[in-house]
């Protein structure tokens, strides 16, 4: 990694005035020193690390940032585990979600999306959740088209509180994507 | 615009990246006092999080929310530069709030500042310590790109119009006007109230003497009418026809007999009552298939409330009082059904001493010891049922069944006079010539219309629902939008009056306050747009007009007072025009594409 090579800056040290005891020194280090780094040096600077675990069965939960939202923090609150291959992206509303948006998702290496709004007649914006299911329907067909499967898209409803179900959602959910493995894309 | 678009091109290996346009990103990793350290592996973390593009400022913080936290937060901000904050740690739900605001105070637009959830989303949630790092640094990765590709709005503020509508002329509707009138020594108020009927005073019109009153019903309508006489606009016979606008502005049309008329409100409130369910409509949904066997008069308790009364008590030997819970209607349990029996029973007996007086229930609200005490006291007489003591008509009565094996333990409170109780075969038969049911309230019929005018939320049997029951009773989620009274729950009329009070204080609150509306609104890229209108026909506000061109073509427009922030313009539209602003959906897209990799 680039960064590494450029630590040991002069006003490294003085930066870590700011570093309260019992942190871990060396890394803190390392990020301030990053400030007199130039941008034109951070720009080739990507993410892309060597350290990454390999993993094939990335999931997206859309959320909607009313009560799904509540409920997925409810799982942690609650601490129902379920496998870090979930990634949960919140939105405002369920029903901006875009059929667009679900199959980024697939293009982007996620085999599987999950997306969880709040039941239809607790919307906040009324309609988002029926537009939603609307939405979700239709993309499930035009992957389908794609080559992917409709399974890997599921839509739930959930009310706050629900970590438990959320989460139980989200095992049940991943364990049918490892089933049915990773997309099959064919190659031009 | 500018950095946006040049770093949302970043993913390419090969594209070029703008140096002087990528925005000078600042992260703080909490490490929500030993919380997250401990479940993650966050020396690599921080190694990881300090090579993204555009971190120019990593601190890792045992707790950011704390005070020196965020003075150290915001004196990066103003020593370092920073252009865009990422915090890492719990939901933003807990301290997002606090930490966007103090991003601002250092001069910091709100939208350039996210929260990656790294503790409920993942630290939590996750025992294996590599995967789950891995994990953080996507969503911290989500939260950076997210950031990266903002842009920044104001929120809108204004201050509401003086004016309130109040929707029903029951005895809630007219005790939030006669309590607002109350209040407007503070606050110069125009209210305005409207009633579906000729005369205002809802179910209360029906009643004779309502506990715990010692006075008429009608008395209480007159009472609470001359207080707003003059004072507040009664409008009878009308009813909404439609709602638009926002919160602090809503224009309303009513529909005076007929006659439609657009009037502006600052404020809603919601007090339309319930209706009372019949007894033929009772044994619709509650099929007392023994009920045709029995030989006496089944009333509700309305009816025995019912100015002048129906019933002639001089024909009566003994009246049955029989709570009932009917599943299909909701709140069918509810305490005011209780509170009205126990009351109606206690003082049947006062009144008639000689009358023989039953009270079959399976539970009492544990409130109403003092309604209890009182009817026992006068004499009636109480038999406790339960899930296998069922009760079924007889012919002259009622039979209180009970399993084998429970020889006559039906415990019957104060010794009944002459014949009126036996032990049977496998149970107690109790002689009656009356037997009261509830009077159960169910949602007004066109509850559901009215949700969908005032696009309010019912639950599943057509009451209106609060966002939360404990930390904003009597709100909508939509503020500005009140509810109060049986509309919402069945509520008895002391409770309908008490959150009167708490509504009308809510109200002249909310009228008195500066209204912030967030900047969730859509905006159409006119670039983008095709004029095709699916937008507008989407839109369930009709928040977006096609406005022609010199050209021809059409183009999308929003009103920004009527747009709600839905977002489902964004998810018809074939180009991508619509956005929401101030999380457009290439953000969402770049943080899908960072979590989904």
């Amino acid at each position: 990694m680039q960064v590494d090579e450029r630590r040991k800056t002069p006003e490294a040290d003085q930066s870590l005035e700011d570093v309260e005891s019992g942190e871990p020194r060396e890394a803190l280090e390392a990020a301030e020193s990053l400030e007199d780094v130039e941008i034109g040096e951070r720009g080739d600077a990507l993410n892309r690390d060597e350290t990454k675990v390999s993993s094939n069965s990335n999931i997206v939960i859309f959320t909607c940032g009313w009560y799904p939202a509540i409920a997925a923090d409810n799982a942690g609150v609650v601490g129902e585990e379920y496998p870090t291959d979930a990634r949960i992206v919140t939105m405002t509303c369920a029903g901006r979600l875009s059929p667009a948006l679900i199959l980024d998702a697939f293009g982007s290496g996620a085999q599987g999306v999950l997306v969880a709004a709040c039941k239809p007649e607790l919307c906040h914006y009324v309609n988002g959740s029926s537009t939603c299911e609307q939405v979700v329907a239709e993309t499930r067909e035009l992957a389908e088209l794609l080559g992917i499967s409709s399974e890997r898209i599921h839509l739930e409803a959930f009310d706050t509180e629900e970590g438990k179900r959320f989460a139980d959602c989200v095992n049940g959910f991943y364990k049918k994507i490892v089933e049915l493995g990773v997309i099959a894309v064919e190659q031009q | 615009m500018a950095f946006g678009e040049s770093l949302g091109e970043t993913r390419g290996e090969t594209r070029e990246m703008k140096t002087r346009e990528i925005p000078r990103i600042g992260v703080v990793l909490c490490h929500c006092g030993t919380e997250i350290r401990e479940a993650l592996d966050l020396a690599q973390l921080e190694k990881q999080i300090a090579a993204m593009p555009g971190v120019v400022y990593l601190k890792a913080e045992a707790y950011p929310c704390s005070r020196p936290g965020i003075a150290t937060l915001t004196k990066a901000i103003r020593e370092r530069r920073l252009e865009r904050v990422v915090i890492a740690g719990c939901t933003p739900r807990l301290h997002g709030g606090l930490l966007a605001q103090a991003c601002e105070s250092a001069g910091l637009n709100r939208w350039f500042v996210d929260m990656a959830n790294i503790r409920e989303h993942c630290s939590r949630v996750h025992t294996d310590k590599a995967r789950a790092t891995e994990k953080a640094k996507a969503l911290i990765g989500a939260s950076i790109r997210k950031v990266g590709l903002a842009r920044s709005y104001e929120a809108v503020r204004m201050k509401p119009r003086n004016s309130v509508l109040v929707i029903g002329g029951g005895v809630s509707g007219l005790g939030v006007a006669a309590e607002l009138v109350n209040l407007r020594g503070d606050l110069p108020l125009d209210i305005t109230l409207i009633e579906k009927e000729n005369t205002p005073g809802g179910v209360l019109l029906r009643l004779q003497k309502p506990y715990p009153y010692r006075k008429a019903a009608g008395d209480i309508i007159k009472e609470k009418l001359s207080k707003i006489e003059g004072k507040v606009k009664l409008l009878k016979q009308t009813e909404v026809v439609s709602l638009m606008g926002a919160p602090g502005h809503y224009l309303v049309r009513l529909s005076d007999k007929g006659n439609v008329e657009e009037h502006e409100f600052g404020a809603i409130v919601v007090a339309t009552g319930a209706d009372c369910v019949n007894l033929k409509q009772l044994a619709e949904v509650e099929p007392l298939n023994t009920m045709s066997s029995f030989s006496g008069r089944i009333i509700t308790q309305i009816d025995l409330e019912t100015e002048p009364p129906i019933v002639d008590f001089k024909t009566v030997h003994s009246v049955l009082f029989v709570s009932i819970s009917v599943p299909e209607l909701s709140h069918s349990g509810s305490r005011v059904y209780s509170l009205v029996a126990l009351n109606n029973a206690a003082v049947l007996k006062e009144t008639n001493p000689e009358l023989e007086v039953w009270f079959l229930f399976k539970d009492v609200p544990s409130d109403l010891e003092r309604e209890f005490a009182r009817a026992k006291s006068v004499g009636v007489m109480f038999v406790r049922l339960d899930d296998e003591r069922t009760i079924e008509f007889v012919k002259n009565g009622l039979r209180v069944g009970m399993p084998a094996g429970d020889s006559g333990s039906v415990r019957v409170d104060s010794a009944a006079r002459g014949e009126a109780f036996a032990y049977v075969d496998n149970g107690l038969e109790i002689k009656g010539d009356l037997v009261v049911l509830p009077t159960f309230l169910r949602p007004r019929v066109d509850s559901r219309g009215l949700a969908e005018r005032l696009r309010i939320p019912v639950d599943a049997h057509g009451f209106f629902i609060e966002p939360h029951i404990k930390l904003r009773p009597g709100d909508f989620i939509e503020r500005g939008i009140f509810v109060v009274g049986s509309c919402h729950s069945p509520a008895s009329i002391l409770e309908s009056s008490s959150q009167a009070m708490v509504v009308a204080s809510r109200v002249s609150r909310f009228l008195g306050s500066e209204i912030v509306r967030t900047p969730f609104l859509s905006q159409i890229d006119q670039k983008v747009c095709r004029g095709c209108s699916r937008c507008a026909e989407a839109c369930r506000w009709d928040a977006i007009e096609m406005t022609p061109l010199d050209n021809g073509l059409k183009l999308a427009r929003v009103n920004d007072t009527l747009c709600t922030g839905c977002g489902v313009c964004s998810t018809v539209c074939i180009n991508g025009a619509p956005s929401l602003a101030p999380v457009s959906q290439d953000q969402i897209r770049a943080m899908v594409e960072a979590v989904g990799a």
